[in-house]
C-alpha cells in the first residue's frame, strides 16, 4: 500500500536526519575553544583533577571514536552524567522533559484552536471589520517576542487581575500525582483527583498562551491567505452556484483544500515554538528541558546541552513527521498518485 | 409571453475601480423560451461571462452597479436577496464552466459533490438516497461503472469524461434553464462534440432551455437555435441561427465569420487590418421570421 | 530619479500599513544613526552610575524613565537599537550569501551536488533555530554579541537555501537558460548572471522579513543573558533586567520590550508590503 511505503521512506529520512544532527551537534561541542574538562571542574582545579576528568570523558581519544563513543553509549541510554545537577543526563530528561512536552502540546493546541479559527474568520468575512481586527491579532502575535508575551501576560492575568498563575506547574499547598508519564494532564487523570487536574491545566495557560502568540499569528494570516487564494478558485465558484451552503463551504469545502499549505507550516511553527520555551520556562519559573537548558548553557555543563538539543531536535522530527503525514491524509494527490 | 423563461430589460453592468468607473454590459436586451437553445457569442471581454453571474446573481460585491432587469419565470431577479437565490441556483437554474476538472473540489470525492447538489432537490436527502440518484443520472448518460466514478477524485477522470459529470451534475435536478460558460474550450476537439451532443441530448429531454456562451461559431453553429451577438457589452445583432449564417448583418458578425478557418483551401481568413469602432454601428436585428 | 512616482512605488502604497511600516523603519534607522545627536545623555550607554537618580519612573526628563543605576532608559533604548540592527545586518551578511550560492549550487550544478547540499541543509532546518543558537553560543567560551552574531547566522542560512533552491529549480527548465547553456556560457555565469536576478524579487522581501525576525532572536538570546554585556545596552537584556522587578518599576522592561516590538513591526510590514507588490511567496 502507497501510504505505507511513504511511511517507512519517512521513518528513513527521518532517521539519516537524525544521525546528521547528532553529528553536528556533537562536533559543535567538541570544536568549541576551551577545554570542556577544566570548565566543568572550574578555575581551581589541579592539573591532574582535569587530566583524570579528560580520560574519563574520553577528551582525548580521536573525533571519531568519540563519536561512536557517543552513539554507542546514545542507544544504551547513557548520556554521560551532568556536571551542573551532578546525576546521569538521562535522569535530569526524564524529570524535565515532560514538562516542555506537556508545555508544547498545550501551545499547540491553542495555536490550533486560537490561530484557525481566527484565520478562517478573517478570511471567510474578508476585508470587513472582523477581518481587520484579527489581523491586529495576528500581526501582533508575529512581531512581539515571546518573552514580552510572557510579561504582557503576567502583568494582565496575574497582577491586574489575578486569574491566572504565573509560576510553577502545581499550587504549593497541593500533592502531585503518582508519577507515570511526567505529564501531569494524564497523571492527574489516573489517579482520579479532577482538582489536581484543573489547577495543572490553570498552570498552563499563560505560558502556553506566551508560546504560542507567534504562531497563533502566523498561522491565522497562513489560513487566511490560503482561504482567500481558494476562494477564488472555481470550484468554489461551482459551490456557491449550486448553493451549497455558505457555512459549509468555509467550513468544508474551502478549508479542506486551504489547509494542507497551512498543515505544513504549522509543523515548522513547532520549531518556532520550541525555541520560544525558552523564553517562557525561564519567565514562568516552568521546570522544563527548556529552563533546563539554559541553565546547562550557562553552566557549560557539555553533556546536558549536548542532551538538550538532541532530545528537542528529535522531538520536532517525530512533530514534522506526524505533520507531514495529516498533509498525507488531507491531499488524495498524493496518496493516491504512483 | 407564457413561453418566455428569461427575459433580460436594458441590462446595465458597472464596476467601480481605482481608475473610475468601467462599464461592463451597456443596456444589453435578450430574450429565452422554455426549453429554447440560445447562443452569446463574443470575445474575451465581451461582457458575456458576467452576464451568467448577473442571472445567478453572484455579483454583489461593494463596487458593483447593476440596474435594468432580469426577469425569470415571470419574476425580477435582478435583486433578489440571496436566501432566494439559493433556492433557484442549482435547482431551477444550472451552470457549467468552461474547465470540468477545475469545477470540481480536487480533495473531494465525486459523491460528495453530488450530495450537495442533491441536496438542492430534497434538503434531507439521506447520502444513501443521494448516492443512489446520482448512479442513476450517471447510468442514463451511458456512463457504464457510475460506482467507479461516484468513489473517484476530480483528478483521476479525463477531460471529457469530467464534463460529462458535470453536465450530469447541472442537470440532475432538472432545471429550467442551463448556462454553458464556455463548455468545450478546454476539451479536445472530438470530446467537445461528444459533450455539447450529451448537453443537446439532455436538454432536448427535459425542456431546458440552455444559454450558451462562447467565442467559437462553430459550436455555434452545431448547437444554438437564435444567436445574439455582443461586442464590448453591446448586442450588436440578433437572430435565428440561419438568419446570421446565411445573412449576417452587422459588420462585426461579418468579420467574426470570416474569421473561422475554412477547409476549402481559400488561405488564411481574410481581415481587416483597420476595423472600424464595432460598438458605434448600431443594433443589426433580424425580421422575426 | 523620482522614487516616489514610480509604478512600483505605487502599487507598494495601496496598502496604508506598508506606508506606515516604511515610516517606523527610516525613523528607527535615523535615530540609531544619529544616536549621539538626538539622545538626551549619550554618557549614559558606557559606565556611568548615578545612583542618586536611580529608577526614576518616566518623566519629562527621563522620558523613559531612568534604570536601577540611574542610567536614561531612553538614551539606552536608542543605542539598544543600534546594536539591534547591526546584529541583524551582520547575520544576513553572512547567512544570505551563504544559503544563496549553496541553493544556487544545488539548483543547477548537477544531481550529486543537490543530495549532499540539500541533505546538509536539511539537517540544519531540522534543529529548531533557537535550539541551534543556543547550542552554538552555549558551547562558547564566553558570550558576547559577536558570538551572537555567528550563531544566529548559523541558524538562518539554510533558509535561504531553500528559497533560493526553489526558485532556481522552477527556473532552470526556462528557454532562455537553455540558450544561455546553448551558446556555452559558463555554469557560474548561468548561475549567477541569468538565474539569480530571478530570485532578486523573492531575496528582497524575505531578507527585509528577516531583519525583523533576526533582530526578534537577537533579542531572544540577550534575554537568557546571551547578548551583548553589560554595560552595553541591548534590548533584549535590558528586558531580562526589568523582568524581576516586575510589576512595580515596570518601565525598566515595557519599554525596550515595546522598542523591539515596534522594530519587528516595522520590518514586517515593510516586507509584507514588498510580497504584495512584487507578488511572491517567501
Amino acid at each position: 500500500m502507497l501510504a505505507l511505503q511513504y511511511f517507512l521512506k519517512r521513518i528513513g529520512v527521518s532517521i539519516i536526519v537524525f544521525f546528521g544532527v547528532s553529528i553536528v551537534i556533537f562536533c559543535l561541542a567538541r570544536l568549541i575553544p576551551g577545554d570542556p574538562a577544566r570548565i566543568a571542574l572550574g578555575p581551581f582545579a589541579t592539573t591532574e583533577m582535569v587530566e583524570q576528568l579528560r580520560e574519563t570523558l574520553h577528551l582525548n581519544e580521536s573525533l571519531f571514536i568519540q563519536y561512536k563513543i557517543f552513539i554507542v553509549n546514545l542507544f544504551h541510554g547513557d548520556l554521560g552524567i551532568s556536571t551542573y545537577t551532578k546525576r546521569p543526563v538521562l535522569v535530569d530528561i526524564i524529570a524535565y522533559f515532560p514538562a516542555t512536552f506537556e508545555l508544547v502540546l498545550m501551545s499547540g493546541t491553542l495555536m490550533l484552536l486560537i490561530g484557525m479559527p481566527l484565520g478562517i474568520l478573517s478570511g471567510a468575512y474578508k476585508d470587513t471589520i472582523v477581518d481587520h481586527i484579527a489581523r491586529i491579532i495576528s500581526l501582533l502575535g508575529v512581531v512581539t517576542p515571546s518573552f514580552l508575551w510572557a510579561i504582557i501576560l503576567m502583568l494582565l492575568f496575574s497582577y491586574l487581575m489575578p486569574i491566572f498563575p504565573v509560576s510553577e506547574r502545581l499550587n504549593e499547598t497541593l500533592d502531585p500525582p503518582k508519577l507515570i508519564t511526567g505529564l501531569l494532564l494524564i497523571d492527574s487523570l489516573i489517579d482520579g483527583s479532577l482538582k489536581i487536574f484543573g489547577d495543572a491545566l490553570y498552570h498552563l495557560v499563560l505560558p502556553g498562551l506566551a508560546i504560542a502568540m507567534p504562531a497563533i499569528g502566523n498561522v491565522s494570516r497562513l489560513t487566511r491567505t490560503n482561504l482567500s487564494d481558494i476562494y477564488s478558485k472555481q470550484y468554489i465558484e461551482f459551490a456557491k452556484s449550486y448553493a451549497f451552503s455558505d457555512f459549509k463551504i468555509a467550513t468544508k469545502y474551502a478549508l479542506k483544500p486551504a489547509s494542507i499549505p497551512t498543515v505544513t507550516i504549522i509543523g515548522l511553527d513547532f520549531a518556532f515554538m520550541l525555541g520560544n520555551a525558552f523564553l517562557v520556562e525561564t519567565v514562568f519559573v516552568w521546570p522544563g528541558m527548556a529552563k533546563y537548558g539554559v541553565e546547562v548553557i550557562l553552566a557549560k555543563d557539555l553533556n546536558g546541552i549536548i542532551a538538550t538539543a538532541l532530545v528537542l531536535t528529535t522531538f520536532f522530527l517525530i512533530i514534522n513527521m506526524i505533520v507531514d503525514f495529516v498533509v498525507l491524509f488531507l491531499n488524495p494527490r498524493i496518496s493516491l498518485r504512483d | 409571453m407564457f413561453n418566455s423563461l428569461l427575459k433580460i430589460e436594458d441590462l446595465e453592468l458597472s464596476f467601480k475601480m481605482y481608475e473610475g468607473i468601467s462599464t461592463v454590459l451597456k443596456k444589453i436586451n435578450m430574450e429565452l423560451n422554455k426549453g429554447e437553445k440560445v447562443a452569446l457569442v463574443g470575445e474575451s471581454g465581451s461582457g458575456k461571462s458576467v452576464t451568467t453571474k448577473l442571472i445567478l446573481g453572484l455579483l454583489n460585491q461593494k463596487n458593483v452597479y447593476k440596474a435594468g432587469k432580469i426577469i425569470f419565470n415571470q419574476r425580477d431577479i435582478l435583486n433578489l436577496s440571496e436566501k432566494d437565490f439559493k433556492k433557484i441556483r442549482g435547482n431551477n437554474i444550472s451552470i457549467i464552466f468552461q474547465d470540468p476538472t477545475a469545477a470540481l473540489n480536487p480533495v473531494f470525492k465525486i459523491k460528495n459533490q453530488f450530495h450537495e447538489v442533491n441536496l438542492n432537490y430534497n434538503n434531507k436527502i439521506s447520502r444513501k438516497d443521494s448516492y443512489v440518484r446520482s448512479c442513476n443520472a450517471l447510468e442514463k448518460v451511458s456512463i457504464r461503472d457510475p460506482e467507479r466514478i461516484m468513489e473517484s477524485y476530480p483528478f483521476q477522470l479525463s477531460g471529457g469524461l469530467a464534463q460529462r459529470v458535470v453536465i450530469t451534475m447541472a442537470m440532475i435536478n432538472k432545471p429550467d434553464l442551463l448556462l454553458a460558460d464556455e463548455p468545450s474550450t478546454a476539451l479536445d476537439v472530438t470530446v467537445q462534440n461528444q459533450a455539447l451532443d450529451l448537453m443537446d441530448d439532455l436538454t432536448s429531454q427535459t425542456n431546458t432551455a440552455v444559454l450558451l456562451i462562447t467565442h467559437n461559431m462553430g459550436v455555434v453553429r452545431k448547437f444554438a437555435e437564435k444567436v445574439y451577438v455582443i461586442y464590448r457589452g453591446v448586442i450588436v445583432e440578433e437572430g435565428t441561427k440561419k438568419q446570421i449564417f446565411e445573412n449576417p448583418g452587422h459588420p462585426y458578425t461579418i468579420a467574426l465569420l470570416n474569421s473561422i478557418p475554412k477547409l476549402s483551401g481559400e488561405g488564411l481568413p481574410k481581415h481587416d487590418d483597420n476595423p472600424p469602432d464595432y460598438a458605434l454601428i448600431p443594433k443589426y436585428t433580424h425580421k422575426s421570421l | 530619479m523620482n522614487i516616489f512616482k514610480s509604478k512600483y512605488f505605487y502599487k507598494y502604497s495601496q496598502n496604508p500599513l506598508s506606508i506606515i511600516g516604511l515610516i517606523i523603519v527610516l525613523l528607527v534607522l535615523f535615530m540609531a544613526i544619529f544616536a549621539p545627536l538626538i539622545t538626551p545623555f549619550p554618557e549614559h550607554v558606557g559606565p556611568f552610575t548615578d545612583f542618586g537618580n536611580k529608577s526614576k519612573p518616566p518623566s519629562w526628563q527621563n522620558i523613559f524613565g531612568t534604570d536601577k543605576i540611574g542610567r536614561d532608559i531612553f538614551t539606552r533604548v536608542i543605542y539598544g537599537y543600534r546594536i539591534s540592527l547591526s546584529l541583524g545586518i551582520v547575520v544576513l551578511a553572512i547567512a544570505v550569501p551563504i544559503g544563496t550560492a549553496m541553493g544556487l549550487c544545488a539548483g543547477y550544478i548537477g544531481k550529486k551536488t543537490e543530495i549532499i547540499l540539500m541533505r546538509i541543509t536539511d539537517i540544519f532546518l531540522a534543529i529548531p533555530a533557537l535550539v541551534l543558537a543556543l547550542s552554538i553560543i552555549g558551547l562558547l567560551d564566553r558570550p558576547n554579541l559577536f558570538y551572537t552574531m555567528i550563531a544566529v547566522s548559523m541558524a538562518w542560512w539554510p533558509w535561504y537555501t531553500r528559497l533560493i533552491y526553489n526558485i532556481t529549480r522552477s527556473v532552470r527548465t526556462e528557454g532562455y537558460i537553455s540558450a544561455a547553456e546553448i551558446m556555452g556560457a559558463s555554469k557560474f555565469h548561468i548561475m549567477f548572471k541569468e538565474i539569480l536576478p530571478n530570485c532578486l524579487p523573492s531575496l528582497l522581501t524575505k531578507i527585509t522579513l528577516d531583519l525583523g525576525f533576526v533582530i526578534l532572536v537577537g533579542s531572544s538570546l540577550s534575554f537568557l543573558g546571551l547578548g551583548a554585556q553589560a554595560p552595553t545596552p541591548d534590548l533584549g537584556t535590558m528586558v531580562a533586567k526589568g523582568a524581576s522587578l516586575l510589576p512595580t518599576s515596570w518601565w525598566f522592561s515595557l519599554f525596550p520590550g515595546f522598542a523591539i516590538l515596534l522594530i519587528v513591526l516595522g520590518f514586517n510590514l515593510v516586507g509584507d508590503g514588498l510580497k504584495d507588490m512584487f507578488d511572491v511567496d517567501v
